[in-house]
């Protein structure tokens, strides 16, 4: 922790293209930190790595190197972890564990991501005094750990935060997870019993087709019957319970007609082989089931993979507490965060997220707004001003009046208003249950009009024979099979580009999006501040220690990245006397008879460099005569310019809605080419939403919290950085690696969906024109039948996958 | 040909056997994280290398 920075001779300057040794960050010159011949992009990054080669553990970056990882998360400070002494006492451990041997307790540990993470966690027993054994599933992240000695819980979650993960430990709901495994492996159950009926079926109904006949034909309608007796009695029991329950809620659902088909398919060819008869469907009923069975399959797989990384179970204890004022003993008590009431006097300390809304006690403090912004410039704010939950303290520490908590407070209203909109969005019925209703009745029409006028022109006999038929082969395949095949292949295929889908239902929205919004700082850009134009040769040996001296003095980015832009000098930092604060403008300080201040500018040109926002104009003054000028800012991402121009040239309307300053934001629209008529600056959360919910059709990108209300209002809601867990909480899609093109290929997943689905209605509507009409006039025998309705599934199988293939060659050729 | 009755009776036992096979290893478990094996055996190879053992004690505790 110690060495960092202020490490003695850390070289001027970085290596080309740098990246933190730990987590593979891009290093910018506000976030580099040089400690033992390494660099890292934070304290945290170099101490793990110097914690992981004391244990041993080096093998991690052996294994990161060998699977090719090249970037993941940042550790998160241990010092800002919560405690986990409470997991050793007595009332905990009573209350929560069972005194059963093996003493087992699971813990879901944000932060894993790979297989090293997977290496190093489930390596701990091998030095661990207390644990016994550790089994990590990384597709959920829980870990299950059973301990030695029953009052050591806290032994895990403590070794595990030095590594820079976060555990919380779970309770698992047990009966509920054992529920839903039992219901997993079930499925999978049903499904193979499905494949090795139908398939078999379909082998002797072949024999029958091709002309086996007297006791063959016998025997082997015989086995179809009794074979296929476990697929309609056992494997299709989750359509009967989903029609009872839709019934029940008087709603119409897709399953219907699948059950009436099963059905009526059933008992019809029991019928029919009983009576001698040849209308027999075993195959095609028994086919239809294991398809629809394994399309849902595929699609609840999917779905999972990406709902698992969300936390399981319920996080034990809200463990966050916080130093209160107790006015009889006249000092800070230490609290839970829920017993915090308003009126209350509490103090925080440096990194700290304050949990409240408050008024400001002590004289000043720096606070970073990102959460309500999504600029991480920290700002300062005076006694008396009010304090937003969600900011995070960046001065030593400061004493806050409670006004809100929880729920009421300004964050908590906005995140209540998410979920509110979430609720609503994800209630609105689907096109596939539309789709049914209409199906549903029009099959049911037909029949009743066919059966009674087949049966005054011919006999009432054939009239039901050919209605059954003609019920059989009218087949919604296109929506029971087709439409999860086609939203499971996009699913799919956007997770391998690292984009995850909350919902199917963002394909059906994707297609209408016309306008999109876009947040500046680290969606647009990097949001990584550094300097971007200094020329320091002119500054003598004296100034340049000067400038270290007095800038060590501030924990302000700024300073941090005037320090690592000059490197640290052999020679001897002279002293720093008078340093002082200068409210919204600088600093100012004395070092030997010289006086040196350091004063932002407002008046900013434009960078020439397409890519570069310069944000921020620093004078340097000595005595008062300018001694050096210097740039910071941001950079847009290298793809920023060429996707916002593919999109424009797609027909799409661009905006640009920021928290930031009118210049900051004005400039990234100038260098996007974005008219100033479609940028929003200064935006607070609230605005956001309601600038996004006065245009139809829109879809909202952004990285932050403080996009959270505009990601609900939009139709459709992108988040770009920060954590899965919340992320997905709050928008409908999110995107892992940070690629802007992947925008652009999501849309065009829409796109490709939304004609598949086109595509497939389409034939779907003329195969049960024509094989409809040919049943009802008689012509459909069960040749016919085996024959039509899997060469539709089929058809329409290969249609939802020609749809993907199609985006793949697409982006291929885009890429060439 | 009246064997064929017999083949099929066997074709039919074998894929019945397989099916069991398979409803056993569902129930097991063997499907219910298709991740992290995978991804474990290929760490088996690399172990905890060699330091000074009170400085290790010492970072554990």
């Amino acid at each position: 922790m110690k060495n960092t920075a202020s490490s003695p001779g850390i070289p001027r300057g970085l290596p080309k293209a740098a990246h933190c040794l730990h987590c593979g960050e891009e290093l910018g010159l506000s976030n580099v930190v040089f400690s033992n011949g390494n660099y890292f992009c934070c304290t945290g990054c170099s101490s793990v790595f110097e914690l992981l080669n004391t244990l041993g553990l080096g093998n991690f970056y052996k294994i990161k190197e060998e699977q090719n990882i090249e970037k993941t998360g940042r550790p998160i400070d241990p010092e800002k972890a919560e405690e986990y002494g409470y997991l050793d006492q007595d009332n905990f451990i009573n209350q929560y564990t069972s005194s059963e041997y093996p003493l087992k307790m699971d813990f879901y540990i944000e932060g894993i991501h790979c297989g090293a993470c997977l290496w190093l966690i489930e390596k701990i027993p091998d030095y661990a005094p207390h644990i016994e054994s550790v089994s990590l599933n990384m597709s959920s992240s829980v870990a299950t750990v059973n301990f030695k000695d029953e009052k050591k819980f806290s032994s895990f979650p403590e070794i595990v935060k030095r590594f820079g993960y976060k555990a919380h430990p779970i309770k698992i709901d047990e009966e509920a997870q054992e529920l839903k495994r039992k219901e997993n492996r079930k499925s999978l159950i049903r499904l193979s019993i499905a494949a090795v009926c139908a398939g078999n079926i379909m082998l002797l109904s072949a024999a029958i087709y091709s002309g086996a006949e007297g006791v063959f034909a016998k025997h082997f309608g015989l086995l179809n019957l009794l074979l296929s007796l476990p697929v309609v009695a056992y494997c299709a029991v989750p359509f009967y319970k989903s029609v009872i329950s839709s019934l029940r809620s008087r709603r119409v659902t897709v399953d219907i007609p699948i059950v009436f088909v099963i059905v009526v398919g059933f008992f019809l060819s029991t019928y029919n082989y009983l009576n001698g008869n040849d209308q027999v469907y075993f195959d095609s009923v028994t086919t239809f089931i294991f398809l629809l069975l394994a399309s849902r399959y595929f699609l609840k797989s999917i779905q999972e993979r990406i709902t698992k990384k969300e936390p399981a179970g319920r996080l034990l204890f809200s463990q966050n507490r916080i130093l209160i004022w107790d006015n009889q003993n006249k000092q800070f008590f230490l609290e839970p965060i829920e017993d915090l009431r308003a009126g209350q006097k509490v103090k925080l300390k440096k990194g700290e997220r304050i949990p409240l809304d408050g008024e400001l006690l002590s004289p000043d403090a720096e606070l970073n707004l990102s959460v309500l912004t999504g600029e991480n410039i920290p700002q300062t704010v005076l006694k008396h001003d009010v304090i937003y939950a969600g900011s995070i303290l960046e001065s030593e520490q400061a004493i806050i009046e409670v006004t809100k908590t929880g729920d009421s407070t300004r964050i908590g209203k906005l995140l209540d208003e998410v979920e509110k909109n979430y609720r609503s969005k994800i209630s609105s019925s689907t096109y596939s249950d539309k789709f049914a209703t209409i199906f549903t009745l029009l099959v049911g029409v037909i029949a009743i009009i066919s059966f009674v006028t087949i049966s005054t022109i011919i006999s009432p006999a054939t009239a039901l024979s050919r209605v059954m038929a003609f019920v059989l082969i009218a087949c919604p395949c296109a929506f029971v099979f087709a439409l999860p095949l086609s939203l499971g292949f996009s699913l799919n295929s956007a997770v391998e580009k690292g984009i995850l889908i909350k919902s199917t239902q963002i394909f059906e929205k994707l297609p209408h999006v016309t306008n999109i919004f876009f947040d500046k700082t680290g969606t647009l850009t990097k949001g990584v501040y550094k300097i971007l134009k200094w020329n320091t040769e002119k500054l003598s040996e004296y100034d340049q220690a000067a400038i270290v001296a007095i800038e060590k003095e501030s924990s302000h980015p700024i300073a941090r990245a005037i320090v690592s832009h000059l490197g640290d000098k052999d020679v001897k930092l002279p002293g720093v006397t008078n340093f002082k604060h200068i409210y919204t403008k600088g600093i100012e300080a004395r070092v030997g008879n010289h006086i040196y201040e350091f004063m932002s500018d407002k008046d900013i040109k434009s960078s020439n460099d397409i890519n570069e926002i310069i944000t921020t104009k620093i004078v340097i003054n000595k005595d008062g005569e300018t001694l050096s000028e210097l740039y910071l800012g941001d950079s847009l991402k290298e793809d920023a310019k060429f996707v916002v121009n593919l999109l424009r040239n797609k027909g799409y309307k661009l905006h640009i809605l920021s928290g930031d300053n009118e210049n900051n934001v004005k400039q990234t629209a100038l260098k996007l080419g974005i008219a100033e008529e479609d940028i929003y600056w200064e935006q607070t959360p609230e605005e956001k939403a309601l600038i996004v919910k006065g245009l139809k059709h829109s879809m909202m990108i952004g990285d932050g919290l403080n996009d959270t209300s505009a990601f609900s209002s939009a139709d459709v809601g992108v988040s770009v950085q920060g954590s899965v867990e919340e992320s997905l909480k709050v928008s409908d899609a999110y995107i892992l690696n940070n690629n802007l093109i992947n925008i652009a290929d999501l849309l065009e997943h829409g796109n490709i969906t939304k004609k598949s689905i086109k595509r497939n209605t389409l034939f779907s509507v003329a195969y049960n024109i024509t094989a409809g009409t040919l049943a009802l006039l008689g012509y459909i025998n069960p040749l016919a039948a085996a024959v039509l309705m899997p060469l539709s599934s089929l058809l329409l199988i290969g249609s939802s996958l020609y749809g993907q293939n199609n985006l793949n060659q697409k982006r291929q050729g885009a890429i060439l | 040909m009246n064997i064929i009755f017999l083949t099929l009776g066997v074709s039919i036992a074998i894929a019945l056997l397989f099916l069991a096979a398979f409803i056993w290893a569902t129930k097991k478990g063997q499907y219910d994280d298709l991740t992290t094996p995978s991804q474990r055996m290929l760490l088996d190879d690399y172990e905890i290398t060699e330091t000074k053992k009170d400085e290790k004690e010492e970072q554990v505790k």
